[in-house]
């Protein structure tokens, strides 16, 4: 058992030390799972920045009911534009026995000011707004009563509160009802969050998969010496494990370095402050299991039809055509997670947008399952054309796996894209029609909005890393076969543009299955949520065009490597 | 045959609608070498694989020591190949990932050997083989001959009783390939391992005891010495 | 007790250069010259001294070899012998000199073969029964070459590659049966 593992990762530090471009491979795929991961521990703590900026905006949120012994807090909001941001804050009145707002030690007198740390920066710089703030600076506001720390707030004592404006009065501080995320929100905003991590978790799994023919190769080698099947996986999930481990450490490493230089950079009305992203030690070591599991697991799977009979050490007998009974299984349960809305089942705001999410999460997962199956069905009819062209149709018809398996990953990001933005817009836009939304809530979707695009960003730099990661691997296995034809006077162009239609083909699928299901997820939520179905082609065929270009981008980034292995030594190696 | 250490009778065994193997029976005694010769494609690696249990025949019965192989389920055929059988190919057995030194000792290992006392003994089978220079060497980074002289004590180094070659000798230059096939039985011989021995070269079936001819699934002439 | 005669490697019209070449390098007495001789050139069967010195004799008067000196004592083992310059040039020629290639044609193997197919009878039943014993010469002349030393190796392989040669004509042949009865069952 404990030699299984030694041996396991023996072998995975083995092919950190072979040939340059072995070791360059192995680099690139430990980055990747690291950038993966960096990603997603940024994720895992934005979840609660969003939560606590928005528990910090209801600890100051003003209680209205009386209570007996108390002076109430006379207070008036004030909100004026700064250079294309807002100040806001409070002109406050009270006494000896008022309540106390979050994050200032006291009442400001008459003439005094407490503000953010920000706003008195500006202060500091600009003069001319110093002019507009007449009082004595008592003080800085804490973080605990800020939203976030970029935020320009003050509390400024008056003797007289203005007379045009609605004056609250505030007998403590922090409302539950009116402040707190609610149930319903936490699962939006996870369900979007799932939505735009599940591509990260397809990557990964994809990643940790890959140099898979030369590792069928050396399993079948040590099935041959004798291995067990039991034993050839352990080694298997040992090899993988160690190269899981170093993705992770890589990972953890990039997330405490980017950490420390997030502090105060501002991203639409969000600012981040280092001390908000630090995800509790339980949700980080979650992060780091799953992308351990997700890894030794994706291989694992792999391995089960395939690898360990010990005959593929001298003949390459083909694998056999994929089955697509399990395959539909996620697809069948987002039909199903569905269905209860459909038939008018559930009528529960909550219940309908979790459903939703669910639906979409599976759909999701469905993607990357069902593309490797379509693609080898439409592959296998295809026939002739030019030289390009039938060497990547029948290279696809020998082997569709890898290919589809890269693209499968861009086409969840695109599909997640759609159907994100559907859930964003239609949920907006059913708050839009509810009067007794507070601006409070207002702000705070719009502050998901802006996250949700941030995290975009990231998982599309993660997919357009993963499928660079992917285009080189795949280079690197067929570095003898590339080799050979570029022997026999093929031009590496044309080598090249077979590598394009071996990408482009799968991707063809890809954006149709995307767009296919982002469609019909669209439909389907506004069906649901009785708004019209308003479905943005535009925004549809912007992001499908995006992905073809960087499945060609990947390609082309890939071309200098496949001009070194159209070198002829490599088909001297053994 | 009495006597026989491996035995298999009217092996049948086809791919799709090609008919490799069409009643194959084959017998080799203990420390015996045995030639399998025939032009390529008449089913001698068919028959190799099955007569070693990596392949399934479709009719037909192999027996290794009294033990029906196509009876024994997956551990004990395992086992078999990690104690009693050993391989060679023709090439591109060796793991690239580990040195030579660890190639050799990767049988034991996976056995359960303690690494310093598999390598001790792997030290020992790559000086038989006259390649202990190889030993820190990574495969990619060996000559044909030597990566052959590597796979043979690495297929020895657990003492099997059966040695599997498939044409060990079919990739290397003359004068490499009589090293390898000299060290190869002339370590097997005083080992008494008996030897399968597949190849279509009549010079390398020479360094068999005797001879058996496959051609198109049949054995043509099965002669005692 | 081989099948085949791997005594006389080198033919009476070389023994003259065997000897030139094994003088080349140093000059040496007849005995010696024999002995060198009997250790490179003949496997059971060595070169007799009269022999040796009926050559000497020739290549003396053709001026190939000299007489290089005479040791203290009696008879005609006494003698040194070394090459002179034209023995040189001569042996020189000869190495360069390209053989012809010896065309077996009319190989008795040959004719069994056409024979059986005039006759109608199984080719490959001729084919079988000369490779089994092809093969157990080969097996011999291996196991021969791999207990002796340089020269045994050198000889075996020579034989070897010839009746490997043999055994693959006859693979061919049998290939090439196999092809033309399929197309005779075709039509
Ligand atoms: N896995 C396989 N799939 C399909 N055909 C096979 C497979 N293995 C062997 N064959 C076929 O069986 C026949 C015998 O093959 P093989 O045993 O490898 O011959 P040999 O080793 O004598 O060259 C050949 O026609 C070969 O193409
Ligand atoms: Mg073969």
């Amino acid at each position: 058992m404990n030699a299984d593992m030694a041996i396991g990762i023996r072998l995975a530090v083995g092919r950190g030390m072979g040939s340059r471009l072995a070791v360059v491979r192995f680099v690139l795929v430990v980055l990747d799972i690291g950038l993966c991961v960096a990603v997603l521990l940024f994720a895992a703590a934005a979840i609660d920045t969003i939560g606590s900026s928005s528990d910090r905006e209801a600890a100051r949120a003003p209680v209205l009911d009386k209570r007996a012994g108390v002076t109430p807090l006379s207070l008036v909001n004030i909100s004026s534009a700064y250079r294309g941001s807002s100040i806001s804050g409070r002109q406050v009145r009270g006494g000896p026995l008022s309540p106390v707002p979050p994050g200032v030690p006291a009442i400001p007198g008459p003439g005094e000011v407490f503000v953010s740390p920000e706003l008195a920066r500006l202060l500091d710089s600009d003069p001319a707004l110093r002019a507009r703030f007449g009082g004595t600076r008592a003080g800085l506001i804490e973080p605990s009563g800020l939203v976030d720390a970029g935020e320009l707030y003050f509390y400024e004592g008056v003797d007289r509160l203005p007379d045009d404006r609605d004056i609250t009065t505030a007998y403590a501080f922090g409302d539950e009802r009116r402040g707190g995320t609610t149930p319903a929100e936490m699962i939006l905003v996870s369900g979007v969050a799932v939505v735009l991590l599940a591509p990260l978790l397809v990557f990964i799994a994809c990643v940790g998969r890959l140099g898979g023919v030369e590792r069928d190769q050396r399993l079948a080698t040590l099935r041959l010496l004798g291995a067990t099947a039991p034993q050839v996986r352990r080694i298997a999930a040992a090899e993988s494990l160690a190269g899981a481990v170093a993705g992770l450490a890589v990972g953890v490493a990039m997330f405490f370095a980017v950490h420390r230089r997030v502090d105060g950079l501002q991203v639409g009305n969000f600012r981040f402050s280092a001390a908000d992203f630090v995800p509790p030690w339980w949700r980080f070591a979650l992060v780091l299991l799953i992308v351990l599991v997700l890894v030794v697991g994706a291989v694992l799977l792999g391995m089960r039809s395939t690898v360990v009979e010990p005959l593929s050490v001298t003949r390459d007998s083909g694998a056999p055509m994929r089955r697509l009974r399990w395959r539909l299984l996620p697809a069948a349960s987002g039909v199903a997670f569905l269905l209860p809305i459909a038939l008018d089942l559930v009528h529960e705001n909550k219940d309908v947008t979790m459903l939703v999410s669910c639906a979409i999460a599976s759909a999701l997962v469905a993607i990357p399952v069902l593309l490797p199956w379509l693609v080898e069905r439409a592959v296998a009819p295809l026939t002739g054309g030019l030289p390009s062209w039938q060497l990547a149709v029948r290279r696809l018809q020998v082997d569709s796996g890898t290919p589809s398996r890269v693209v499968g990953g861009i086409a969840v990001v695109l599909a997640a894209a759609v159907g994100g933005q559907t859930i964003i817009t239609s949920v907006a836009g059913l708050h839009a029609g509810t009067p007794d939304l507070s601006e409070l809530q207002a702000h705070r979707l719009s502050g998901y909005t802006d996250g949700l695009y941030l995290l975009s960003a990231f998982t599309l730099l993660a997919a357009g890393a993963s499928l660079l990661v992917l285009v080189v691997q795949q280079l690197g296995e067929r570095r003898r076969a590339v080799a050979a034809l570029s022997a026999i006077g093929v031009p590496w162009q044309v080598i090249g543009r077979s590598l394009l239609w071996q990408n482009l083909i799968p991707i063809g699928f890809g954006v149709l299955v995307a767009n296919l299901a982002g469609a019909g997820l669209a439909v389907a939520t506004l069906h649901v949520l009785g708004a019209p179905a308003v479905f943005d082609w535009r925004f549809a065929g912007a992001v499908s065009i995006g992905a073809v270009l960087t499945v060609c981008f990947a390609t082309v980034l890939g071309i200098p490597v496949l001009r070194a292995s159209a070198r002829l030594d490599a088909l001297r190696s053994e | 045959m009495t006597g026989a250490l491996l035995a298999a009778v009217e092996l049948h065994k086809s791919f799709g609608s090609t008919r490799a193997l069409a009643g194959v029976s084959f017998s080799i005694a203990a420390g015996e070498v045995v030639a399998v010769m025939g032009p390529s494609g008449s089913g001698k690696s068919t028959l190799l694989h099955c007569l070693s249990g990596i392949l399934a025949p479709d009719e037909g019965t192999v027996t290794y020591d009294g033990h029906e192989l196509g009876r024994l389920p997956d551990a004990q055929r395992s086992l078999l190949r990690r104690t009693d059988f050993g391989f060679v190919f023709q090439f591109g057995q060796l793991v690239p990932e580990l040195t030579c030194l660890e190639n050799v000792a990767l049988p034991l290992r996976l056995a359960g050997a303690k690494r310093k006392i598999a390598e001790l003994a792997a030290v020992e089978w790559l000086e038989r083989l006259g390649v202990a220079d190889t030993a820190r060497k990574r495969p990619p980074d060996t000559s044909g001959g030597q990566s052959q002289r590597v796979a043979v004590a690495r297929a020895l180094v657990t003492g099997p009783k059966v040695l599997f070659a498939d044409e060990p000798t079919g990739a290397l230059d003359s004068l490499s390939g009589e090293r390898v096939l000299k060290a190869m039985t002339d370590v097997a011989r005083a080992s008494g391992t008996a030897i399968v021995l597949v190849t279509h070269e009549s010079r390398v079936a020479a360094y068999a005891d005797r001879e058996v001819v496959v051609r198109d699934g049949r054995i043509r002439v099965s002669e005692w010495q | 007790m081989l099948g085949i005669d791997t005594e006389c490697i080198v033919g009476v019209m070389s023994v003259k250069h065997a000897l030139l070449g094994l003088l080349e390098s140093q000059s040496r007495h007849g005995y010696e010259l024999k002995h060198s001789y009997d250790e490179y050139f003949t496997q059971d069967k060595p070169l007799n001294y009269g022999q040796v010195y009926s050559t000497l004799a020739r290549l003396l008067r053709g001026g190939l070899v000299e007489e290089s000196g005479v040791e203290a004592g009696a008879g005609p083992d006494r003698k040194r012998y070394a090459i002179t310059e034209a023995g040189v040039t001569d042996l020189a020629n000869w190495l360069t000199k390209p053989e012809e290639p010896a065309v077996y044609l009319q190989n008795t193997m040959y004719v069994k073969v056409v024979l059986a197919l005039l006759s109608g009878r199984e080719a490959t039943a001729v084919l079988d029964a000369q490779r089994t014993t092809h093969l157990r010469a080969m097996r011999e002349l291996t196991q021969r070459k791999n207990e002796g030393d340089l020269t045994d190796a050198l000889i075996c392989d020579h034989a070897l590659f010839h009746l490997d040669a043999d055994l693959r004509w006859l693979e061919l042949t049998a290939s090439r049966l196999d092809e033309l009865a399929e197309r005779v069952r075709a039509s």
